[in-house]
């Protein structure tokens, strides 16, 4: 049903090498993405003493902003909140060394909900602390998706595909 | 106001050519950079025009490119200005300056197409029907000190 | 009181005065107008030499910023006087004006202007004036008015018998004002001070003026004092006119190394208990809730306090203190249901370290009770201190790394006894990695230590005695006691895990868009000796909630007094739609189940004997779909094939339309705990109508004898707003669960919010924000927040610290 082995994760064939930026400098995100970039074959580029912005025409992988909401979404009857729902939102794009989009700023917003219980809450605070580094793991793959999606357009030929006919174009 | 003491000071007149004229009915001509002088006041210009009435100058005319008058006013300060035609009635001692007026004080200038200065009362009248704007320009007091 | 910029964009170009379009652009301001020279222009001039000149005719008068027009200008060079009649047209950096008579002195630069009307130019702000008196920067109007309404449509003025604008400083003062709303009166204010223009000044913000039954007539005036470019501070007057005085204050800092705000609230005393005794119930001693002898109502108050330091590029320090005064404080203080649905609050300090293989933290955190219908026995033990280390070590370029998590942790708590923890657990994980396919093995040892306070070890060793030698625990001997008796329990095992995943990808084309398809199938095995550990405390751990992460953890509970045996083996699936031109996941739909190989015996409750888990978990199935940037879906299933039932059913659906469009669609089920719906939506009619709403209603039926519930509304909103340029009237209808007794609460709010001068109302969009997620798009983090926030310390959103709100 024309599903094969995934190819390696591509990166944009000209990208050269690349600066993970974060807004928060103590951001765990970005050095995780460094990494994973790296073993992705990607050259990591110098890094620059935060708070400075490097005009040396690099790619930059620009984390814009990390935010995180602990929200109720839910109350019993007495109004005491009952579940919560962990929300991790990062927006971040990533340009070439040209300054050039290649994949255009978004926005990725993740959650988990989780059980609090009003009387018995002493699992909560731990629960919370392992669905953060969850999170984490989970938004730096999704990162990584979105761009190896992208390249993946600008490496790989239109291939055929069987089964759905592409309509013709407009 | 114009100082006062120059109208009974003696009023020479030089001139490169001069068409003198006893009769009345037609005025004297002077020509080739005129230049009037009585008292602190100094007129200069092309040609001028004088009209006598029983041998007593009444009127003066002079026009030419421009015309430049200076004069030390009563308080010391000097008053230039420039016109390219100026007639000035002796008998009613009423200075008309005519085509872009332009009057420099220490206090501001003035500029325009026609101004009326009574040299008695130091009364200054210009614009008015269809002569033109008048700009006029005060400077700020600490930078009165110039000429 | 966050003071955004008025949004004016309603507004037609046309202003009151509009401007004059001989007038030289009104550039510099007052302070260098002296050093200016003095142009004046006109048909016709007569002048007395110095004493007084005569201009007349379209006369235009220019000095620095000041441009005067006139139909006649007599003034007096020597002295500077002047006056101007006839059509006056006046304008400077601060404002424009258009009367019949002016007169004044350009040396001493003060002008009188008789029957005029006004525009600010540096802000929205018109109106006339019998007279205006004005001195370099500074203006009085006398007997004027003021609004920010189109000239055409005056919805509301300000009438003053004096408005004092002070350009340079940027404010206005208003004495003896009346406030009409159309052609009613709406308020007598004998004082009363406006910004004239944006700028960051020590001033009144704009107050918040608000009714209802609780509080009665609410005023609250924000007093911002700039002491600083890095520090500042904003005091809050409150007057409640049913209940008294508050003072809350807010002091906020920022330097190199970090940045910080404090944050208190005080009221000395609050006639709330007296207003309202059954408000405050207390059990008395036979147990049946009687009135509260004495009732909270000195010395009420708030304190919050965030702040961070920087330490070096790898280590930071970070505090995040909170106390109320009393576990009625926030209900009674607060007016949005999330205000009252917390029920602890937590303060934590600590010093934060991350470097490229390790990741260190001492904290330390404390609960404090703030909900009366729990007691202190329901807190979570307090942290003083917990210290936490991981350290990874990669080889072989991430082939393999040997690590160790640790954590040594000393509890305390108010009720229990409790102890100290020490939980360390080498382990050694591989990952081979291919692009297709990964396998991670991971073996690691879990070493936990305690070391427990006498009464902590025996409150554990009486129940195992009596479970063990099956005689009640009233009637145990010390011996028999004590043969169970361990101070220092412990439990080292074993833990190994198997995760193999491979990844298939196809490209698909749907409705001609190019979209990645991937299939992730992926197996997670776990293999944990059973231990005994009814000997263990339980200081912070309780089962985690089942989701789709909990299919590939190593521990079923949150903390480490209890490690989970097992012998389990997850298969799990994963298809994603991944759009190609811009990367955006446009579908990911996963699935899995746990097949226990053998029943996991370890419990929470050494007396719950059976079997947690065996045979297979539930399923487990979860999707978000956003096929464009205006659809977003959210579900998450769980079935049990064991009880044949459901355990949890969420789906939350959320669709934006226009540019400021919202609607919440929401369905929560999850055994035998809740099961609500949730709609909220905003509707913009038009640029001037918008309608809000939302209805949160509970399903829940369960006729229990003790606490019954009953199915009911939770928090029902409806809410129209009209807004047009210079005035914006919110009205909100509110039902919400507003205490524990389960009684709603109905509050209407009526907030007119006079654009340019002030709201007088609650902030209406404080509350919305709450309820209706993405009534400010910034909640929506679509874009990067109008201002990105700090840094949050370990994944904790920095709480709002406006105190009294």
């Amino acid at each position: 049903c024309g599903f094969h082995l995934r190819s390696a994760l591509s990166l944009p064939p000209d990208l050269g090498p690349v600066r993970v930026v974060a807004a928060d400098r103590y951001s765990p995100l970005a050095t995780t993405l460094a990494q994973a970039l790296e073993n992705a074959g990607a050259e990591p580029a110098a890094e620059i003493a935060p708070g400075e912005t490097a005009a040396d025409g690099v790619a930059v992988l620009d984390v814009l902003s990390e935010q995180w909401a602990d929200t109720p979404v839910s109350v019993d009857q007495f109004g005491r909140s009952l579940e919560f729902s962990l929300r991790y939102a990062v927006v971040f794009e990533l340009r070439g060394a040209d300054g050039r989009a290649i994949v255009p700023r978004q926005a990725i917003e993740l959650s988990r909900d989780y059980i609090s219980n009003p009387v018995n809450s002493i699992g909560t605070e731990g629960e919370r602390e392992i669905l953060v580094r969850e999170l984490r793991r989970e938004m730096a793959a999704s990162i990584l998706r979105r761009i190896d999606a992208v390249s993946e357009l600008a490496v790989a030929p239109l291939p055929a595909v069987e089964g759905t006919p592409l309509p013709p174009s407009p | 106001d114009a100082r006062s003491s120059d109208r009974n000071q003696p009023m020479d007149i030089d001139a490169g050519a001069t068409d003198y004229s006893l009769d009345d009915r037609r005025p004297t001509v002077l020509s080739g950079n005129v230049e009037i002088t009585q008292g602190t006041l100094d007129i200069r210009s092309d040609r001028a025009e004088i009209t006598q009435k029983g041998g007593e100058p009444v009127r003066v005319v002079l026009s030419g490119g421009p015309v430049k008058l200076n004069q030390q006013l009563d308080d010391g300060s000097p008053m230039s200005a420039t016109a390219s035609k100026v007639d000035y009635d002796l008998t009613t001692e009423i200075v008309i300056f005519i085509g872009n007026v332009a009057i420099k004080q220490p206090r501001g200038s003035l500029t325009g197409e026609r101004v009326v200065y009574n040299m008695r009362t130091g009364q200054v009248q210009s614009g008015g029907k269809d002569s033109g704007r008048v700009k006029m320009r005060i400077l700020p007091r600490n930078a009165q000190g110039g000429g | 009181a966050d003071n955004e910029p008025e949004d004016f964009r309603l507004c037609p170009i046309r202003d009151s005065v509009p401007a004059f379009d001989d007038a030289q652009a009104p550039v510099g301001n007052a302070d260098i107008r002296a050093a200016q020279p003095t142009d004046i222009e006109g048909d016709e001039l007569e002048g007395q030499d110095e004493r007084s000149t005569l201009v007349q005719g379209n006369v235009r008068l220019q000095r620095g910023d000041q441009f005067l027009g006139t139909d006649k200008l007599t003034f007096n060079s020597e002295t500077g006087e002047y006056t101007a009649e006839g059509s006056v047209r006046y304008q400077d950096s601060g404002m424009r004006i258009v009367a019949k008579r002016a007169e004044g002195n350009q040396e001493a630069d003060t002008h009188r202007i008789t029957d005029l009307s006004y525009q600010l130019t540096e802000r929205r702000g018109s109106g006339g004036a019998d007279r205006i008196e004005l001195k370099g920067d500074h203006g009085a109007l006398i007997g004027a008015t003021y609004s920010t309404c189109d000239p055409a449509q005056r919805v509301w003025e300000l009438e003053a018998d004096r408005i004092d604008i002070d350009t340079e400083e940027g404010l206005g003062v208003a004495r003896g004002a009346k406030l009409r709303i159309g052609k009613v009166p709406v308020l007598y204010v004998p004082w009363f001070m406006f910004p004239v223009d944006d700028r960051r000044r020590t001033g009144l913000l704009y107050p918040s003026i608000s009714m209802s039954s609780r509080n009665g007539f609410d005023w609250r005036q924000p007093i911002y004092f700039n002491l600083a470019p890095n520090y500042d501070a904003t005091l809050y007057p409150r007057l409640m006119s049913e209940r008294g005085v508050a003072l809350g204050s807010e002091f906020r800092w920022l330097y190199p190394q970090g940045q910080g705000t404090v944050a208190g609230t005080f009221m000395p005393s609050d006639r709330l208990p007296e207003n309202d005794p059954d408000r405050y119930q207390v059990r008395d001693a036979n147990g049946n809730l009687v009135r509260d002898p004495n009732p909270p109502d000195e010395n009420r108050g708030q304190f919050a306090l965030n702040a961070l330091h920087t330490l070096g590029s790898k280590w930071y320090a970070a505090a995040n203190l909170g106390w109320v005064s009393d576990t009625h404080y926030l209900e009674d203080f607060s007016n949005s249901l999330y205000g009252v649905a917390t029920y602890f609050i937590r303060s934590d300090v600590g010093a934060y370290g991350r470097g490229r293989n390790w990741e260190a933290s001492i904290t330390a955190d404390h609960y404090q009770l703030s909900d009366y219908t729990l007691s202190e026995a329901n807190l979570p033990f307090d942290r003083l201190p917990r210290a936490y280390a991981h350290w990874g070590q990669p080889f072989f370029d991430d082939l393999l790394e040997i690590g160790i998590d640790g954590e040594a942790v000393r509890f305390e708590h108010e009720v229990f006894d409790a102890g100290s923890r020490i939980d360390i657990k080498p382990y050694a994980a591989m990952s081979l990695e291919g692009a297709a396919w990964f396998v991670r093995p991971k073996v690691a040892w879990r070493y936990t230590g305690y070391d427990l306070e006498p009464g902590r070890a025996r409150a554990i060793a009486v129940p195992r005695a009596a479970a063990a030698l099956g005689i009640r625990a009233e009637n145990l001997t010390d011996e028999q006691i004590r043969s169970f008796y361990d101070a220092t329990p412990s439990r080292s095992v074993p833990i190994s895990s198997l995760d193999m995943g491979v990844y298939f990808d196809r490209t698909a084309a749907i409705r001609g868009e190019r979209y990645l398809q991937t299939l992730e199938p992926r197996l997670y095995y776990l293999r944990v000796p059973y231990e005994d550990q009814s000997d263990l405390p339980l200081f912070d751990t309780s089962p985690m909630t089942f989701s789709w992460g909990q299919l590939f953890r190593d521990n079923r509970y949150t903390g480490p007094d209890r490690q989970t045996d097992a012998n389990q083996l997850t298969v799990a699936l994963t298809s994603r739609l991944i759009s190609e031109d811009d990367g955006r996941e446009r579908l990911a739909a996963s699935i899995g189940q746990i097949h226990y190989l053998d029943e996991s015996r370890v419990t929470l409750d050494p007396a719950q004997a059976i079997a947690v888990e065996r045979g297979r978990s539930a399923w487990v199935a979860d999707l978000s779909v956003s096929p464009n940037d205006r659809w977003t879906i959210n579900a998450a299933y769980q079935w049990d094939p064991k009880f044949r039932r459901e355990d949890l059913a969420a789906l939350r659906a959320r669709y934006l339309f226009g540019d400021a469009g919202i609607v919440n669609i929401g369905y929560r089920y999850r055994r035998d705990l809740l099961e609500q719906v949730d709609f909220s939506f905003v509707y913009p009619f038009n640029r001037n109508w918008s309608f809000v709403g939302r209805y949160y209603y509970s399903l829940l039926e369960r006729p229990d004898p003790v606490s019954p519930i009953e199915a009911g509304p939770l928090e029902t909103i409806a809410g129209v707003q009209w807004e047009s340029c210079c005035l914006a009237v919110r009205v909100l209808g509110r039902r919400y669960l507003r205490d524990r007794s389960g009684e709603l609460n109905n509050s209407l709010q009526l907030e007119v919010e006079l654009k340019g001068l002030g709201s007088a109302g609650q902030k209406a969009e404080r509350v919305l924000r709450r309820a209706i997620l993405g009534y400010d798009r910034d909640d929506l983090y679509l874009v990067p927040p109008s201002s990105v926030n700090r840094p949050g310390v370990d994944g904790t959103a920095a709480p709002s610290s406006d105190p009294t709100l």
